[in-house]
């Protein structure tokens, strides 16, 4: 952990679906320019704990801090408005707008006038590697495309804390190399980055610490390196053939 | 459909449109001097209250995807309010059908909070049993609106009272409306607000999420459709000079608006225009010539018409006529 006090602060998270208990006390600090990689196995929590840090849930108990500033009353605009934006792990386009205007939707968050959010969203579709298809049709994207978009429409949207849910599943191997290096770019220009992911391969090599989540609970912290050899990830998630692929 | 978005075409496709736009203004303005004729002026004035209020209802119904079936109560009550205070005030209707969208927008700004969380077929429902409340209100408050007697305007040929001995007035006012609401919905799909409508109507979750605030969204849409239906009311009034409640709050109205932008195209600015020029003239045309002929004969032609095109043009007359983006590359 760096000295810095945390832009993003989870103390207590905890959630119950009946008889499920999807998040258990779960307690997390994001740096300014971390990455943080969220692994679990399916149902662990993760989506869980995305949407009640973004608003769409409310916690059973636990506070949410942006800055120091807490969260709880704040629904999911409000929220995306102080810098708190995310991606969905089931791309939402706005199907029957184009790409750019998805982007430019995003961006009247912060530029009032259209032609200033035309600008600012046709400089990320840069950024992204999204301009080509900026006049067509969101609903005519393909995989690769719609995850690209997700990411467009939240960095338009101005975060300083990025949550992105599963940004690169389904996409081909050459796809998964440049969102890995688009991540960084994002990183660069100071967004903090709190990451979904089941890739391993990337979000190994990507994030600077790794949180691995297990039937709700926070089971392991630490860098990607540390969390590799922890047994008990491992045995929860990673399995054992993950361990020789490293070694190897 | 955006303004500042680049059309299929070019340059020299911008020019031909507004050449083509240019000549349907001078048609819609010529037309009504060239034909000295009473029956079509009134399907003209018809058509074009219509087309304005269809627009009005495709703001929040098109645009924001709140579909509603009680507009209605926002047509009655711009009609009734102007009526009242000029028949029991003495207030002109000119000032009469501001107070009236005024209060449309108040209640739409109440419906909106109460019925805005309710999603899909719920809102729809909410929405028509407003328009119902509103209907027996009317008919059972006597002492303020006459009830099913109805509210009679005594006519006087005086302009200031917004009224004409003339047709023709009357369809340049009705151009003027339908006009001004085109050109207000193109501002609002090239403005922040015609956006987030569409953001808001598109993928809710989304929107939220990307900072928009979808609940102010869906009740600025609401208020300002509620508004214009109102002056629409409003003009109905004084073009007809009689109101009562089963009429002007009644459910065909209520149908009447989403039909239009439906045959036309939801959604787009153009699309209520194109339904009204289709329906409102087939249907007078249909009630003028069959009206007296056999029962029914007419109203079974003109459901037949709107199921050819809804079968034929799902996407409306726009859908149909209207250049096609590019597909992703």
């Amino acid at each position: 952990m760096s000295a810095a006090p945390p832009l993003l602060s989870l103390a207590g998270i905890t959630k119950r679906f009946g008889a499920l208990a999807a998040n258990q006390g779960i307690s997390l600090a994001v740096a300014p320019g971390e990455i943080v990689g969220l692994i679990g196995p399916n149902g662990a929590g993760k989506t869980t704990l995305f949407n009640i840090v973004t608003g769409f849930l409310a916690p059973d108990a636990g506070e949410i801090a942006l800055g120091g500033e807490p969260m709880r009353r704040l629904k999911p605009s409000a929220r995306a408005r102080r810098g708190l934006v995310r991606t969905f792990q089931i791309a939402k386009p706005l199907a029957a707008l184009s790409v750019l205007e998805n982007v430019v939707a995003a961006a009247l968050t912060r530029f009032p006038r259209v032609a200033e959010a035309r600008r600012e969203a046709e400089g990320v579709l840069a950024l992204v590697g999204l301009e080509g298809p900026a006049e067509a049709l969101a609903r005519n994207l393909t995989v690769g495309q719609l995850k690209q978009l997700e990411v467009a429409r939240a960095l338009a949207a101005g975060p300083r804390v990025l949550l992105l849910d599963e940004v690169m599943a389904g996409l081909a191997p050459a796809e998964i190399g440049r969102m890995a290096a688009l991540l960084r770019a994002i990183r660069d220009r100071g967004v903090t980055i709190l990451w979904i992911e089941h890739v391993m391969a990337a979000i190994m090599r990507v994030a600077d610490r790794i949180v691995v989540l297990h039937h709700g609970e926070k089971i392991a912290e630490g860098t990607p390196q540390d969390v590799a050899r922890d047994p008990q990830v491992v045995q929860a998630y990673l399995g054992e053939k993950y361990l020789f692929a490293q070694g190897a | 459909m955006d303004a500042a978005a680049p059309r299929a075409g070019g340059p020299a496709g911008r020019t031909r449109g507004r050449l083509a736009w240019l000549g349907l203004v001078a048609v819609a303005v010529l037309l009504p001097l060239l034909v000295r004729n009473k029956f079509v002026h009134d399907v003209m004035i018809l058509t074009l209250l219509w087309a304005g209020i269809a627009g009005a209802w495709n703001i929040a119904g098109g645009y924001a995807g709140q579909i509603s079936l009680g507009h209605a109560a926002f047509f009655g009550l711009g009609a009734y309010t102007s009526s009242l205070l000029y028949v029991d005030l003495g207030l002109t209707p000119w000032a009469g059908m501001l107070a009236g969208a005024l209060l449309a927008a108040v209640f739409a700004a109440l419906l909106s909070a109460i019925c805005l969380r309710l999603r899909g077929p719920f809102f729809i429902l909410a929405t028509l049993a407003f328009a119902e409340v509103a209907r027996i209100v009317a008919l059972n408050w006597r002492s303020l609106t006459r009830g099913s007697e109805g509210l009679e305007i005594m006519f006087q040929d005086s302009p200031a009272h917004f009224m004409f001995k003339d047709k023709l007035p009357y369809t340049y006012l009705a151009l003027l409306f339908a006009a001004g609401i085109l050109a207000l919905c193109r501002a609002l799909e090239g403005s922040r607000l015609g956006y987030w409508l569409r953001a808001t109507r598109e993928e809710e979750d989304a929107a939220e999420a990307m900072g928009i605030d979808t609940f102010r969204v869906k009740v600025a849409g609401m208020i300002l459709s509620a508004a214009l239906t109102a002056l629409g009311g409003s003009f109905f009034a004084q073009y007809f000079l009689f109101l009562e409640p089963g009429h002007v709050f009644s459910f065909e109205i209520s149908v009447q608006l989403p039909l239009i932008c439906v045959v036309g195209g939801v959604g787009t600015a153009l699309g209520p225009f194109l339904g009204a020029l289709l329906i409102v003239p087939a249907s007078e045309l249909l009630r003028a010539w069959l009206g007296g002929a056999a029962s029914g004969l007419y109203l079974s032609l003109y459901a037949l018409l709107l199921i050819t095109v809804v079968l034929f043009m799902p996407e409306g007359l726009v859908g149909r006529f209207a250049p096609r983006r590019r597909p992703a590359t």
